[in-house]
Order: C-alpha cells, then structure tokens, then sequence
C-alpha cells in the first residue's frame, strides 16, 4: 500500500491545528506529490494572524509555504500547481506582482479565483509540489 | 522528481505569455499534468474571445484539448476539472457543451460560481494523466458508490463522474449533501449537511477499496464563511488520526447547498 506522510513544518506557528484547532494537517505527501493545506499570513513561529494588503498577506505565505516545503524535501521551485484565491477580483494584479518575485523561473500551473477566506485574510494559497 | 513547463505549439495559446501573467500554461510531474484556468482565448489570433456560455465552454475545452495534446496527453486523460462560472445559472448550458467533449466516463469535477476577469463566463482548470504506457501503474478508471442511490452524476445525468482513479490516486467530485436513502438533495442545518456529505464520501472511498483514512487533500467549499466552524467541529469525528490536508472557502454554490467537499486520496 502507497504511504501516506504527514508533514510538520520546523516552524511550530505553522500547524493550524495545534494553534486554531483546525483539524488538518499542514500538509501531506503521497508518491512524488505533497499537497498543502490552503495557506494565509501567519507569523511562522507564533502562528499569529498578520492581516495585511494583499501584497504583504501573499509575501507571507509564500514565506510560509518555501518552509513547509522544504520541511517536506521541496520547495518554491518544485511548485506544481497553485490555487490563489483573494478576496476581491479587482486585487488581481496587485496579486500577481507579490506573486511574481516568489516564482520567477518556470512558474507553476495556477487559478485564481476570488472567495470569502476564513477569519477575513485576502489572500489563501492551495498549493501542490512535488519532491 | 521531473517537472517539466508544458509550452504549447500554437503560441496564441499561451496565454500566461500573452496576457504577461506570472503562471506557466501547465506542468508534468509524477505521471501528471496540471492545467491553470483556462478562459475563452482565440486560438488563430490570441485574443479573448468573448461569446455565449457555449461558445467560450467550446472554445476553452478545445484550447485545453490542444494543449493537451502538446503536452502527449487528450481529453480522455482528464482526471478532475475544476469549473469555474459567471452564474450557476448557467450550469446546464455550460453542461450541454461539456458533455460534448467527454462523451464517455467523464471526470471527476466540481463547479462553482465565481467572478471572472475580464467579463468571461467560463474558467477550467485541470489534473490530467500523462499519457504513457498503459501499466497498472497509469491506468484512468471511473469510481462509483455502491449505493446506486448516492450516484449523483448517473441519476441526474451530469457530464462527470463520482470520481477517477489514475493509478493509487482517486479524485472525487464535489460532493454535496444527498440522502442515502433516496438520493434527493438534503438540506437542513449546516451540520448534517456536513455529517451527510463526509459519511456519502466514505462510503465512495469504501466502495473502492480506499477510506476516509487514506485522503490526502481536502477541498471544502461553503456558502457562508462564518460557518466554517461547524466543519472543523465535525471533521475530527471522520478524521480522528492524522487528518488530511485541507482547504476550506467561502463561494457561491450550486442548488442552494450549503456545503460542498471533494478530495484526493490514495486507492
């Protein structure tokens, strides 16, 4: 039977579990595949919620994320695909140039879409790497 | 682990290119290929091609087909299809058109309604197989309940599929709350729709040799965001020990459900 890995990022603010009882983990990996857990602005060794402007909310997690994977034996560079979600369409541009600086050779497949995002981030990354 | 950018052979169709937007047209990568959205673009001139919900649905699939095909791959490889609309009401429209291009064992697929960029109707992204050598390993087959009553895609007449297994990967549907008994929509207070639609997943993952303990992903959506606690109140009831990873959305649903959860998870 394929294993099934849960991943704990070295960074504790990371685990919303452990910090919002959100039961989930922040991500596991099944074959080459490790899929994340939708992730927003949180300081990564208090876990405490930094709303911010779409910009520093989207630099944040990806902050967040270059740990998570790399916890996981990835990283930024071994994004496969993104699922963006923010709160207002009309940010998407804004978006897309903190976006930019975090994926700048050989960008990962993406959608973007605008939805209401807990707890009222503006950004939520769904993100899927591979090792 | 490989992964290689898809760059399609009609330059028209590479959008992200075109449009200066910070994402590649897809990705492979273990035996996969991940499609971003895809709108209604021209394919003889690059441009945005703006139409009725069956027009753009045509054109989108047929620009997905083509890079698709680019990438060694088709239609019949698809695995899930995230659908994306201006309004569900236009959801059988857009399921006319659909079902055109997977006449035979859809895939796995959820629907939402969105506001899309630049007036669109239609956004589609993807999760489809490479194609390869037809080994047990890289196989692409439909999943189905065993309860006839919870297969809503049979009994409604939906283009998609409960859900596809490419490999030791399943991918489900969005599944929203139905009632086992007879299969008809069953609203009632957000919790048991909740309670509802993790047993039915349960139960489709258990028809398939899988379970409830071998997802991987969660994708949540609900209607209204400041109930998003009743899920993680319930979810540890179905996910005791090492739960899944998960995301979890406030959107626009679909027959006035007010929850609606697909998953990936291992056979």
């Amino acid at each position: 039977m394929a294993a099934r890995d849960i991943i704990q990022p070295s960074a504790p603010g990371l685990d919303l579990r452990r910090h919002y009882g959100l039961h989930q983990s922040p991500a596991v990996r099944a074959r080459g595949l490790i899929f994340c857990s939708g992730m927003v602005a949180i300081h990564p060794e208090t876990g405490e919620r930094e709303h911010g402007t779409v910009s520093s909310e989207t630099r944040r997690i990806f902050g967040n994320l270059d740990l998570l994977l790399r916890a996981a034996g990835s990283s930024l560079d071994r994004l496969v695909q993104v699922h963006a979600m923010i709160y207002d369409r009309i940010e998407y541009d804004v978006l897309n140039r903190a976006y930019r600086e975090f994926v700048p050779n050989g960008p990962p497949a993406r959608t973007v879409w605008s939805s209401k995002i807990e707890s009222g981030f503006k950004v939520q990354l769904d993100v899927a790497a591979v090792e | 682990m490989s992964r290689e950018l898809i760059v399609p052979k009609n330059p028209n169709l590479n959008a992200p290119l075109n449009f200066n937007r910070p994402h590649a047209v897809a990705v492979k990568a273990d035996g996969l290929i991940f499609l971003s959205g895809m709108t209604s673009i021209d394919a003889s001139t690059g441009e945005r091609k703006q139409g009725t919900m069956a027009v753009e649905t045509a054109t989108v699939l047929e620009n997905m087909a083509s890079v698709l095909a680019d990438a060694g791959s088709s239609l019949a490889n698809v695995l899930k299809v995230h659908v994306f609309l201006h309004s569900l009401l236009e959801m059988e429209a857009f399921n006319a058109t659909y079902a055109k291009f997977f006449p035979n064992a859809p895939p796995a697929r959820n629907i939402s309604g969105v506001v899309l960029n630049s007036g669109m109707k239609v956004e589609i992204d993807c999760v489809a197989l490479a194609d390869g050598p037809a080994t047990p390993a890289r196989a692409r087959s439909t999943i189905e309940p065993k309860n006839p009553m919870l297969n809503n895609s049979r009994r409604s007449n939906r283009p998609h599929s409960p859900g596809v297994r490419a490999g030791n990967l399943i991918f489900v549907s969005g599944m929203v709350p139905l009632d086992p008994a007879t299969g008809e929509s069953s609203p009632g207070p957000i919790s048991e729709q909740i309670h509802t639609v993790l047993t039915n997943m349960a139960h489709l993952l258990e028809s398939n040799g899988s379970g409830l303990d071998r997802v991987i992903k969660l994708n949540v959506s609900m209607a209204n965001m400041l109930e998003s606690d009743a899920f993680y109140r319930i979810m540890p009831k179905y996910f005791p020990e090492n739960p899944p990873a998960c995301t979890v959305v406030g959107m626009q649903l679909s027959f006035g459900n007010g929850v609606e959860i697909e998953c990936v998870a291992l056979a």
